[in-house]
C-alpha cells in the first residue's frame, strides 16, 4: 500500500513525541519550534537543535573544566555559562534540561561546590538523554521523508 | 535266584532339573532320588474317578528313540527301573531276612534232634559198641546211669533207671519215638514253607508290566489334574515339528499335527511370533516365558502365557524344545483394564487439581478487584487533598513561573483523579452495581470536554475540532438511550451518533461561555418540551493536510460538528440550512495545555465566538458553516494571522484590508540577544508574524544599532556579556532624554556618531524597549521598570507573546 511506511514512521515519531513530552523532557515551547518549520525553512527543527548541541556542549565542557580545577572560585562565571545554558535550552523547550540547570544555578549562587559538581553531573547526564532523544527523532523523521517522498504513479 | 541280579548299594543318580521351579532343598532324599511322580496313598482312589482321557497324540515310534536319547528321557527311564530295583531289593531283603530266620531255626532244630537221638541211643536197645572188657566201660554205664539221673525229668510215672525195667525202656523209645516224628514233621513243613516261596517269587510279573503299571497311575494322576486345567502342552524337535501334544485344539487331527510346524497348523495373528520364540529359545538355550496373543481363525483371539525349553541329549545337542501355554486372556483383559482405570483414575485427579486451582485464582482475582476498588477510593481522598490545596494555592500570590508549575500540577492531578475515578468506575460496571441516570446537560460542555480528553488520548497527531450549531440548546435532558450509529461511505466513512432528546421550552439559548450558568433558573415543564435529536457528525473531509512531502507537521483535521437538523416544535424552529450563525471550535494540537491557555487569554477578547487557532501551518480557521467546511484543508493564503479577534466571515475582507493599511510602513524591530539559539527561534518567530529583526549581541552593539538607524521597537535580553539590558536601557532611555550619549561614553561605550545619520527622522516617541527575562532574581519585573523598559515578555519566547508585544507596540 502507498504510503503506509509513513503512517507507520509518522506514528513512531508521535509515540516518541508524546512519551517525551509526558516524560516532562520537553514542554509546548518545542511545539513552537515545531510551528516555525515551514516550506521557507524546512529544516527549522533541526538546524535549531543541532545550534542547541553545539552550544550546550560547549558551555558544558566550560563547566566542567572549571569545576575540576582545584583552585576553582569563579562562581560568577558558572552563573553566565548556566544563564546561557538556560536560556537556550527553555528557548527550546528543553524543559528538563532547564530545570536541573536551575537547580545547578541555585547551588552555584550558593558557592556549594559538591552541590555544584552533582548539579553539572546531572545537567549532562539529562542533556545527553535529550540528544539521543533527539537524535532518534531526528531519525524517524528522516525516514519518514524519505518514504514520503516516494511516489506512485496513479 | 532272581535277587543276584542286584547290586548291593543303590547309586544315587544326580538329576539335573533345569532352573526347578521348586526350590531345591526340600523333599527327603528319597523322594528326590527317583523325581517320579509316585502315587502314594491308597491307589483305589484313582478307581473312583472317572478319568477323562485328554486326548494325547504321541509319536511312539519316536519316544524310544527320544527316552534314549536325551537325558532326560533315559532319566525317566532309569529312575523308573531303579524305583522296581528299590523296590525287588527290599523285598529280597526282607526275605533273606526270613530265610536266615528259618534256616537259623532248622540248625537249632537239628541241634536239638541231635541231642535227642544222642540221648535216646544211650536209653535204647540197640547195643552198644561198648568194650565189656574194658574197665572203663564200667565207668561209661555209671556215668550215664548218673546222667540219667539228672536229666529226666517228667511227670509221668517215673519209673526209676535204677530198676532198669523194660518198661521204663518202652517208654522212653515211645517219647522218643514221638519227638523224632515232630522234628521231621517240622522239618517238612518248613522244607514246604521254602518251596512255595520259592514259587511265589517266581511267580512276579516282568519289569516292563510293572513300570508300564506305575506309568499309568501316573499318568492317570497327571490326567486327573490336567483335565481342567487351560493348558497345552508339547513337544517340538528342532524344526519345531510337533512330536508330541496334549490337550490340543479339538478339531485338530492327528495328521494335522504331527511332523508340522506351528505356522503349517495354525493361521492367524501370534502364531509366526510364538514360533521365532520358540526358535529364539531354541538358538540361545535358555528356557524363558512369554506372554502372546493368539489372533487364528480356529479359536479366535486368545493369550497364552507360554514356557518354552531347550531339550539337549546326552551329548549336549539340541534336539528340541518342551513347551507349555496357559491361557490368560482374561486376566490379561483384567490387568489393561485395571491399568485404564488407573490412568482415567489419574487424569480426573489432575483434572481435579486444575479445577481447583482455577477456583483458587477466581477467588483471588474477585479479592484483587476488590482490594483496587479499595484502593481506588483510598487513594482518592489524599489526591483531592493534594489537588484541593493547589487550587487554593493557585489563589495566592504567586509569579509566572510558580503559576505554570502550579498548572501543571493542578491538571496532572486531575488527571489522577480522573483516572482513580475511572477505575472506580470499571470496577463498579464490572461488578454490575453502575447505575445509569437520567439527567439534564449541558451538550456544548459535553462536546467541549469529549474533546479535550480525546485530544490526550489520542495520537496527538489528530486535529479535533468541533463546531455546535448555534441553535444547539444550552441544556437538554437526554429521552430514552436510544444510540443509533450510521455510517454513510460516501462521505468518507462519517458516522453519526443519533441521541433523541427533549428540552424544556423555557430554555435559554444564549451562547454563554460561562461554566456553571444559573442551573437552578432551568425548569422544565414537562409538558412544554420540544423533540428533537443531535447529530454528531464527524467530517473527516480530506485526510492530509495539504502541502505533500517535506512539510514538518502532518496534521489530520478532524471535525465534529454538533448539530441539530430537525426543526423544533413549539416555536423553536431551527433550520439548519439557514445556519449562517456562530459556532462553537476547538482546535486542539499536539498537548492540551496549549489550549487551555488559548482559551483562556483569547477568551477575553472575544467571548462568545469562533476562537482562531492556527494549525501547525500557521492557517487559521476561522469558523465553520457547514457549506466551507469541505474547504478547510485546502491552503488559503498563509498570512491572516491577524483575525483573531474576529467573529464573522463577512469580516474576513475587512481584516484584510486592514492588515494591508498596516503593512505599507514595515516596523523596524532590533533583537538584543547574545545566545544564537534564543536569535534563532525569535527571528523564525518574527518571520512567521510577518516581520524581519535585526540582531545586536550585546548592549553595545544595541546602541550601535540604535544610533544607525531608527527602530520601532527593541527586544531587549537582559543577560549579556560587555553590557547587559538593563544597563544600555538606562543609557538608551538617557539619550532619549538627553539627546547625547554622554552616559554611553562615559560607561565606555565606543560611538560613532555620524552625520548622515541625521537624516533619519528621529521618532520623538519614546523607543519601546521589551526585556526579555529570564526570570532571575536579578530579573524581576520591578528592576526592569526601573531600568526603563516598558514591558517584558519572559522565557522562553512564544509567538503569541511576541504577538501581543506587537501588538501592543507597533500601532
Amino acid at each position: 500500500m502507498l504510503g503506509l511506511g509513513v503512517e507507520r514512521l509518522q506514528a513512531d515519531i508521535n509515540r516518541l513525541l508524546a512519551s517525551l513530552f509526558h516524560q516532562g523532557v520537553l514542554d509546548e515551547q518545542f511545539l513552537q519550534l515545531q510551528q516555525l518549520q515551514d516550506e521557507t525553512s524546512p529544516n527549522f527543527v533541526y538546524d535549531v537543535i543541532n545550534i542547541y548541541f553545539d552550544e550546550s556542549e560547549k558551555l558544558l565542557r566550560n563547566l566542567r573544566l572549571l569545576l575540576m580545577d582545584r583552585e576553582f572560585s569563579d562562581y560568577k562565571k558558572i552563573g553566565l555559562h548556566l544563564n546561557q545554558l538556560v536560556g537556550s535550552s527553555s528557548s527550546i523547550g528543553a524543559r528538563r534540561v532547564r530545570n536541573v540547570c536551575v537547580a545547578f544555578r541555585s547551588a552555584s549562587e550558593l558557592r556549594n561546590r559538591p552541590g555544584c559538581l552533582r548539579g553539572l553531573e546531572v545537567v549532562e547526564h539529562e542533556y545527553h538523554y535529550l540528544k539521543n532523544m533527539m537524535h532518534e527523532l531526528f531519525q524517524l523523521e528522516q525516514q519518514r521523508l524519505l518514504a514520503a517522498g516516494v511516489r506512485y504513479p496513479m | 535266584m532272581v535277587c543276584e541280579m542286584e547290586t548291593d548299594q543303590i547309586e544315587e543318580m544326580d538329576v539335573e532339573v533345569l532352573s526347578s521351579m521348586w526350590p531345591e532343598n526340600v523333599g527327603t532324599e528319597a523322594d528326590k532320588q527317583f523325581n517320579v511322580e509316585k502315587p502314594a496313598g491308597d491307589l483305589d482312589t484313582l478307581k473312583e474317578v472317572t478319568i477323562e482321557e485328554k486326548p494325547t497324540i504321541a509319536d511312539l515310534t519316536r519316544l524310544p528313540e527320544l527316552m534314549n536319547s536325551t537325558q532326560q528321557g533315559s532319566s525317566q527311564l532309569t529312575n523308573l527301573v531303579k524305583q522296581w530295583e528299590y523296590m525287588q531289593d527290599n523285598a529280597v531283603r526282607l526275605l533273606r531276612e526270613e530265610l536266615k530266620n528259618l534256616n537259623r531255626q532248622r540248625e537249632e532244630a537239628e541241634a536239638k534232634e541231635l541231642k535227642i537221638i544222642e540221648e535216646y541211643k544211650f536209653e535204647s536197645n540197640e547195643p552198644e559198641n561198648v568194650p565189656v572188657l574194658d574197665e572203663t566201660s564200667d565207668l561209661f554205664r555209671r556215668f550215664r546211669q548218673k546222667k540219667r539221673d539228672a536229666l529226666v525229668d517228667s511227670k509221668k510215672i517215673e519209673i526209676y533207671e535204677e530198676f532198669d525195667t523194660v518198661a521204663y525202656w518202652k517208654q522212653k523209645a515211645l517219647n522218643l519215638e514221638k519227638m523224632l516224628e515232630a522234628s521231621t514233621e517240622r522239618e517238612r513243613r518248613l522244607v514246604e514253607k521254602l518251596g512255595e516261596s520259592l514259587k511265589t517269587m517266581e511267580s512276579q510279573s516282568a519289569p516292563v508290566q510293572e513300570l508300564t503299571q506305575n506309568l499309568k497311575r501316573a499318568e492317570g494322576f497327571l490326567h486327573f489334574i490336567l483335565q481342567n486345567a487351560p493348558i497345552v502342552m508339547g513337544h517340538q524337535d528342532k524344526d519345531l515339528r510337533y512330536l508330541f501334544i496334549y490337550n490340543k485344539y479339538p478339531s485338530l487331527r492327528e495328521q494335522d499335527i504331527l511332523g508340522k510346524t506351528d505356522v503349517e497348523i495354525f493361521h492367524g495373528g501370534g502364531v509366526k511370533e510364538s514360533q521365532d520364540f520358540k526358535r529364539e529359545v531354541l538358538e540361545k538355550g535358555k528356557a524363558s516365558k512369554r506372554e502372546i496373543t493368539f489372533t487364528t481363525d480356529l479359536f479366535g483371539s486368545k493369550t497364552f502365557l507360554i514356557y518354552v525349553e531347550p531339550v539337549y541329549n546326552k551329548a549336549g545337542e539340541k534336539i528340541g524344545i518342551n513347551y507349555m501355554g496357559m491361557e490368560v486372556t482374561e486376566q490379561v483383559d483384567k490387568r489393561e483394564k485395571m491399568a485404564k482405570l488407573r490412568e482415567d483414575n489419574a487424569v480426573r485427579k489432575a483434572m481435579e487439581s486444575e479445577l481447583n486451582k482455577t477456583i483458587h485464582i477466581t477467588e483471588e482475582t474477585m479479592r484483587a478487584k476488590q482490594m483496587l476498588a479499595t484502593m481506588s477510593h483510598e487513594i482518592r481522598s489524599p489526591l483531592s487533598g493534594v489537588v484541593g490545596m493547589a487550587e487554593i494555592l493557585s489563589t495566592t500570590r504567586l509569579d509566572k513561573e510558580q503559576r505554570q508549575l502550579l498548572n501543571v500540577m493542578i491538571s496532572s492531578g486531575d488527571l489522577v483523579l480522573q483516572l482513580i475515578n475511572d477505575i472506580l468506575d470499571l470496577s463498579k460496571v464490572e461488578s454490575g452495581v453502575m447505575k445509569l441516570e437520567a439527567t439534564k446537560f449541558r451538550p456544548r460542555e459535553v462536546v467541549k470536554h469529549v474533546l479535550q480528553t480525546a485530544a490526550a488520548s489520542l495520537k496527538k497527531s489528530l486535529t479535533l475540532e468541533g463546531n455546535i450549531a448555534d441553535d444547539v440548546p444550552i441544556e437538554v435532558e437526554l429521552m430514552g438511550g436510544q444510540l443509533t450509529v450510521t455510517s454513510r461511505v460516501n462521505e468518507g466513512s462519517t458516522f453519526t451518533f443519533i441521541l433523541p432528546y427533549k428540552v424544556g421550552t423555557s430554555d435559554d439559548y444564549s451562547d454563554d461561555q460561562d461554566e456553571f450558568s444559573d442551573m437552578a433558573d432551568h425548569q422544565s415543564e414537562p409538558d412544554d418540551t420540544a423533540e428533537g435529536y443531535f447529530q454528531f457528525k464527524p467530517l473527516l473531509g480530506s485526510i492530509y493536510s495539504n502541502g505533500g512531502p517535506g512539510i514538518g507537521n502532518d496534521f489530520l483535521p478532524h471535525k465534529v460538528m454538533l448539530t441539530s437538523p430537525i426543526k423544533l416544535i413549539n416555536g423553536f424552529v431551527a433550520d439548519p440550512s439557514n445556519n449562517t450563525g456562530q459556532s462553537e471550535m476547538l482546535q486542539l494540537e499536539n498537548g492540551g495545555y496549549v489550549n487551555e491557555s488559548k482559551l483562556e487569554t483569547s477568551s477575553g477578547h472575544c467571548p462568545e465566538s469562533a476562537h482562531q487557532y492556527e494549525n501547525g501551518n500557521g492557517r487559521c480557521f476561522s469558523k465553520e458553516s457547514e457549506s466551507c467546511s469541505s474547504s478547510q484543508a485546502s491552503s488559503e493564503g498563509g498570512t491572516l494571522e491577524m483575525e483573531s479577534e474576529l467573529t464573522v466571515s463577512s469580516h474576513r475582507e475587512e481584516e484584510k484590508g486592514e492588515t494591508d493599511l498596516k503593512e505599507t510602513a514595515k516596523p523596524k524591530i532590533l533583537l538584543v540577544e547574545d545566545n544564537k539559539i534564543n536569535i534563532m527561534v525569535a527571528k523564525s518567530m518574527m518571520k512567521q508574524l510577518g516581520h524581519t529583526m535585526d540582531i545586536a549581541n550585546n548592549g553595545v552593539e544595541a546602541i550601535t544599532a540604535i544610533n544607525h538607524s531608527n527602530y520601532d521597537l527593541v527586544l531587549m535580553d537582559v543577560c549579556m556579556p560587555v553590557l547587559d539590558g538593563l544597563k544600555a536601557t538606562r543609557l538608551i532611555r538617557s539619550y532619549e532624554e538627553t539627546g547625547n550619549w554622554n552616559a554611553a561614553i562615559e560607561a565606555g561605550v565606543d560611538i560613532k556618531t555620524l552625520e548622515n545619520e541625521q537624516v533619519c527622522v528621529r521618532s520623538t516617541n519614546r523607543l519601546p524597549i521589551i526585556a526579555m527575562t529570564a526570570n532571575t532574581l536579578a530579573e524581576s519585573s520591578e528592576e526592569c521598570y526601573a531600568n526603563g523598559m516598558d514591558s517584558f515578555i519572559s522565557k522562553p519566547v512564544t509567538l503569541q507573546k511576541l504577538r501581543e508585544c506587537l501588538q501592543q507596540y507597533l500601532h
